[in-house]
């Protein structure tokens, strides 16, 4: 697993933020196996991890108590049976409160530099200062010092980890340093402890990825598909777009539980699972994670309701409203996250446009509405020309393009994948050899 | 006119609810299945009985299960057959 990966699990702990996170694992805590196989006195010998919080950390793995069953060395006397004098601890008086309402004055006159001094005094006189941490954090970031901001948010989670606005904040100042992952898992964090919140909710939904699994490509459109886009997937005759398509839906559903359909309108489903089988796309590993009694990938092969159908009952259907209410409809019924329409091509040919330009404006529009990530499988039938779609609109009305190209190299064909256009997100758009085996998909790059 | 059964309630609200159910994996097509499915089994045109809609339901869960899988066709069939149970 990728440190980032183990670093996103960790923050989940109680207590642990970033910065613990990171000294759990460079004190050799490589995943949460290595932590619920250790013991108390292993996790407390890592610098910078106190007692306190190496006990939350054990009792997470062992709630049955097992912390107090180890043999721990006595606990120093409380300071008042000591014979030195009590040290004295910070105290929280008005004179820090007072401290923080000057520096929130002074910032919201613009005198940013000398509201950071008075709350950086409020915080020596009272280091738990929620307040004073929470505003210098907030100065911070708004001056673009995102690690002094970013130090002021861990403390807040150390001081309270069940507060679930330093946890936003925190996801903030991360999302400003471009590190999503980190930042949507401090969301999600955030939501765990206060399902309300509605900033947080937000933004998961606004950064939300669905990885493609194609290895590789995930790091180079930061994590994935933005969640809720319509996707064109284009390319020509023998592009693989349809097993590209399948693969990003088979792996979300048996690596993430997300609910997958995947629409045909052409191919057969039992030959669909054939090709798939082949590729190493087994069903059968999939079927293995039912939730609710339903696969979370399930194929709805409409070809067959085509051959059931007679013609003239076929041309009375508006299959283009007929598909977004199928998606609706299912969505509300059997729950789903990701489709994959296949294809594009088949599903015009049984449409009469009257005016296609406006009536596909409203099918993307519509799809959009549905909350789903969509992907639409699309023939580039110009041989010569680069058009992503039939009729020269769908480029511009879907939310990401992903091409997939064929060149011919000697007797064979060498296959290339290219993110032509991601919204909301920042991609080169260079072409890399696409590869497949018994792995999966993988683009090929230094 | 709808033909009333013997609750009262109409064949088109029956046929309705039917419908309103396979619509996820059906979209519009769902009334056109219901007729093209009562076409095939030569019960179209008339009052069913509960027995045929029965082997109506029957006759939509083998279309679900070459559409989307057993899953699904078992989730529709139980979902039809139980609009049929609290109607009829």
């Amino acid at each position: 697993m990728a440190k980032d990966d183990v670093l996103k699990e960790f923050i989940t702990l109680p207590g642990v933020g970033m910065s613990k996170a990171k000294l759990l694992y460079s004190g050799g805590f490589k995943s949460m196996d290595d932590l619920e196989k250790a013991s108390m006195k292993e996790i407390t010998a890592r610098k910078g991890i106190n007692k306190k919080l190496a006990t939350d950390i054990f009792e997470f793995f062992h709630p049955e108590g097992k912390a107090k069953e180890e043999k721990l060395p006595p606990p120093p006397p409380p300071e008042e049976e000591k014979d030195e004098p009590a040290k004295e601890k910070p105290k929280k008086d008005g004179r820090a409160d007072e401290l923080v309402k000057h520096g929130v004055d002074l910032y919201k006159k613009g005198k940013w530099g000398q509201a950071l001094q008075s709350l950086s005094e409020a915080i020596r006189m009272d280091p738990v200062n929620e307040q004073a941490l929470i505003v210098r954090g907030d100065i911070y970031q708004e001056r673009e010092k995102y690690d002094r901001a970013l130090e002021s948010f861990e403390i807040l989670i150390e001081i309270n980890p069940d507060s679930d606005v330093p946890w936003v904040k925190y996801g903030d100042t991360l999302l400003a340093l471009d590190r999503e992952s980190e930042a949507l898992a401090c969301y999600k964090k955030a939501l765990e402890i206060n399902p309300e919140n509605e900033e947080a909710a937000e933004h998961l939904t606004e950064h939300e990825r669905m990885r493609t699994f194609i290895e590789g490509l995930d790091e180079k459109l930061q994590g994935g598909i933005p969640a809720k886009h319509v996707v064109l997937i284009c390319g020509r005759a023998g592009s693989m777009k349809s097993s590209l398509a399948y693969s990003i839906l088979y792996n979300l559903a048996k690596h993430e539980r997300t609910k997958a359909v995947y629409l045909t309108l052409e191919q057969s489903r039992s030959s669909l699972l054939r090709h798939m089988k082949k590729l190493g796309f087994d069903p059968k590993r999939v079927s293995g994670l039912v939730v609710n009694d339903l696969d979370d990938m399930v194929i709805v092969d409409m070809a067959v309701l085509r051959k059931e159908t007679a013609l003239e009952d076929l041309a009375k259907v508006n299959w283009l409203d007929s598909i977004i209410k199928q998606i609706k409809d299912y969505k509300k019924t059997f729950g789903c996250d990701i489709v994959a329409i296949d294809s594009m091509s088949a599903l015009y040919s049984l449409t009469n446009f009257t005016n296609p330009r406006t009536e596909l404006f409203i099918f993307f529009e519509k799809l959009r509405d549905i909350g789903v990530t969509v992907l639409l499988i699309t023939e580039m039938f110009d041989p010569v020309k680069e058009i992503f779609g039939t009729y020269g609109v769908e480029e511009f009305l879907a939310d990401s393009i992903i091409h997939l190209k064929t060149e011919k190299s000697g007797k064979g064909t060498n296959l290339f994948l290219g993110v032509v256009k991601m919204r909301e997100t920042n991609h080169d758009r260079e072409y890399y050899p696409l590869i497949i085996d018994k792995h999966g998909f993988e683009i090929v790059h230094d | 006119m709808f033909m009333i059964l013997q609750n009262g309630l109409t064949l088109m609200d029956l046929e309705s609810k039917m419908e309103e159910y396979m619509h996820p994996l059906f979209g519009e097509m769902a009334s056109t299945t219901i007729e093209r499915q009562k076409s095939k089994l030569g019960i179209e045109g008339k009052k069913l009985t509960r027995e045929e809609y029965i082997e109506l339901i029957g006759a939509i869960r083998k279309l679900c299960k070459s559409m989307a899988g057993e899953a699904i066709a078992t989730r529709i069939y139980e979902g039809l057959i139980d609009i049929v149970n609290q109607e009829i």
